[in-house]
């Protein structure tokens, strides 16, 4: 459980970005990593940056499979996730990795056009779908809940 | 596999649709009809439907009234660049009066355009694809509501009230689908925006501040908002009233003015483009912007290709000439990608089909429509002894146009 690690941080979120650029702050070892598994490249390339403000750690991915093969599933704990996706979509990979005993708290995100799955989604144990464009802090919010929610 | 027979002038199409029609009108439509109930897929990027009641009244009613006797299965339905496209095949070939007249520009109630695919030698028509430009079709799905609603309002119990309410949900459906549509292009900019603006300003709000992350994500909002900017002009082009214009032009020309639009990305993306655009080019007869929207389709798709190549040089050559054979004008373009597998070589055309993060599977589809729109081909082919793939179409240039037509 890593409750201790994130206890403080993200009720005061803003200190993420004061242990940003300090090497010696011991906040840095223990960040929690986020991954984010999204086809779209703005979302890859802003999100981490956001998620880094946070106080997080962040990785991101094109796709599924890629995040599947990248050897950091077990390090994540929290997974960010487009809906839609070419290849194996985000519900799919949730699946997958509740097959493999991987259960991850899972955020999906999604551009709107399917959004009557988001019901079914957040009661088949999805922590949050957001969305796009969502704000920070109903990002924030989401994660609060998934580090809430036992694994 | 388009239709290569004998073009028939427009006017001779239109008459003979217009015989057609007024001979095969009143037969036993909703026999036929029932055959498309629910097998219609009509996808739009980011949505799919089945059952499309309207599309029936507007499309299949006019098409299957022209070919009687088929068992015809719609494929899709899908908006792209101006037009919209609408795809069938036969599951028993036409056997009525076509009389091996294949129409490669016949007009069918709404203005459009059709490709047949015709079998010469049974002369039968084993598929079709119908271009609408989306304008029109519009203006005809309103006029259609609103004539429905004045029937309505004017109604004695006469008429037949028993479909109304389908077809006005319907309808209201593609309408929606279309919104949805378009809300889903412009999200993805939008979300990026919001976060990159977020991060902004908790880089200014850091003690110390990180200006220059700030500058960063600020310089990545701007350019998601010229991304946003992009798809409304998009759009703008996909309803403006735009008919499908010929001209006499310079492949070479038109393919260099693509080139200079590209410069930056292929800049950003590390390719090394050449091109070599065959000299005493014969003009061509098409339509600037459509033949410039497929370049630029192949020229992305081949720089998408190459996104992930590492372990070699990112080279794309563009190349234009004559074919061996005369009276065709080709143009290429070669890249140094992932390539092709022998199953995608298949699928690569077909609508929704897509290997690329983020790709909806449309421009292929929708360049190869315009590409045969121009009587031409398109094509692709694996590096012979090399990593990559050739994209390339060839059209008939100006002059064999002339003597076809």
């Amino acid at each position: 459980m890593e409750s201790a690690a994130l206890s403080g941080r993200l009720s005061a979120p803003k200190a993420g970005g004061v242990t940003e650029r300090s090497p010696e702050d011991p906040a840095m070892v223990t960040r929690s990593l986020v991954s984010i598994v999204d086809d779209d490249e703005s979302v890859r390339e802003s999100l981490p940056d956001l998620l880094r403000q946070l106080g997080f750690d962040a990785q991101a991915f094109s796709s599924a499979e890629a995040f599947l093969a990248s050897g950091i599933v077990n390090e994540t704990r929290c997974l960010i996730v487009d809906i839609v996706m070419p290849g194996m979509s985000g519900p799919e990979l949730q699946r997958e990795l509740a097959s493999r005993r991987q259960d991850i708290p899972t955020i999906f995100i999604t551009a709107g056009a399917e959004t009557n799955l988001g019901p079914r989604l957040l009661a088949d144990r999805a922590v949050e779908c957001l969305l796009k464009p969502f704000s920070d802090t109903a990002l924030l919010d989401a994660l609060n809940t998934a580090f809430r929610k036992p694994t | 596999m388009a239709a290569s027979t004998a073009l028939a002038s427009a006017v001779d199409i239109e008459s003979f649709m217009r015989e057609y029609f007024g001979a095969w009108h009143g037969t036993d439509e909703d026999r036929i009809l029932s055959y498309y109930a629910d097998d219609a897929t009509v996808q739009i990027p980011g949505i799919l439907m089945q059952g499309r009641a309207a599309l029936r009244a507007q499309f299949v009613r006019p098409f299957i009234t022209a070919f009687p006797g088929n068992r015809h299965v719609l494929k899709n339905w899908i908006f792209g660049q101006n037009v919209v496209v609408v795809e069938w095949t036969f599951e028993a070939v036409h056997q009525g009066p076509f009389e091996g007249r294949a129409a490669t520009h016949a007009r069918v109630q709404a203005p459009g355009c059709g490709v047949y695919e015709y079998d010469p030698v049974k002369r039968q028509i084993t598929g079709a694809r119908i271009y609408l430009d989306v304008p029109t079709l519009l203006t005809q799905i309103i006029e259609h509501g609103d004539a429905r609603s004045r029937a309505e309002e004017s109604a004695t119990g006469a008429m037949d009230i028993s479909a109304t309410p389908i077809e006005h949900q319907d309808l209201a459906a593609a309408l929606s689908a279309l919104t949805a549509s378009i809300a889903h292009e412009v999200n993805q900019p939008l979300s990026g925006i919001i976060t990159n603006a977020s991060t902004c300003l908790r880089m200014l709000d850091a003690m110390p501040p990180d200006v220059a992350g700030a500058r960063e994500t600020a310089r990545r909002t701007i350019r998601d908002g010229n991304r946003a900017a992009d798809v409304v002009t998009r759009l703008r082009a996909l309803f403006s009233k735009r008919e499908f214009t010929l001209e006499s032009l310079d492949l070479n020309e038109a393919a260099r003015e693509v080139i200079a639009l590209s410069a930056n990305d292929f800049q950003r993306r590390c390719i090394v483009l050449r091109s070599e655009l065959g000299a005493d080019l014969p003009t061509v007869t098409g339509d600037r912007i459509q033949l410039q929207q497929v370049i630029l389709n192949l020229i992305r798709n081949a720089s998408e290709a190459m996104a992930d190549v590492q372990d070699r040089p990112r080279q794309l050559l563009i190349s234009t000439g004559q074919e061996q054979y005369g009276d065709h004008v080709r143009l290429s373009v070669r890249d140094t990608g992932v390539g092709l597998s022998p199953q995608s070589l298949d699928a690569l055309f077909d609508a929704f089909y897509t290997t690329k993060n983020g790709g909806m599977g449309i421009g292929l589809f929708i360049s190869r429509s315009i590409i045969e729109r121009h009587h031409g081909r398109l094509w692709a082919e694996p590096n012979e002894g090399a990593p990559g793939a050739t994209f390339a179409f060839s059209i008939p240039c100006t002059a064999a146009t002339h003597t076809n037509v």
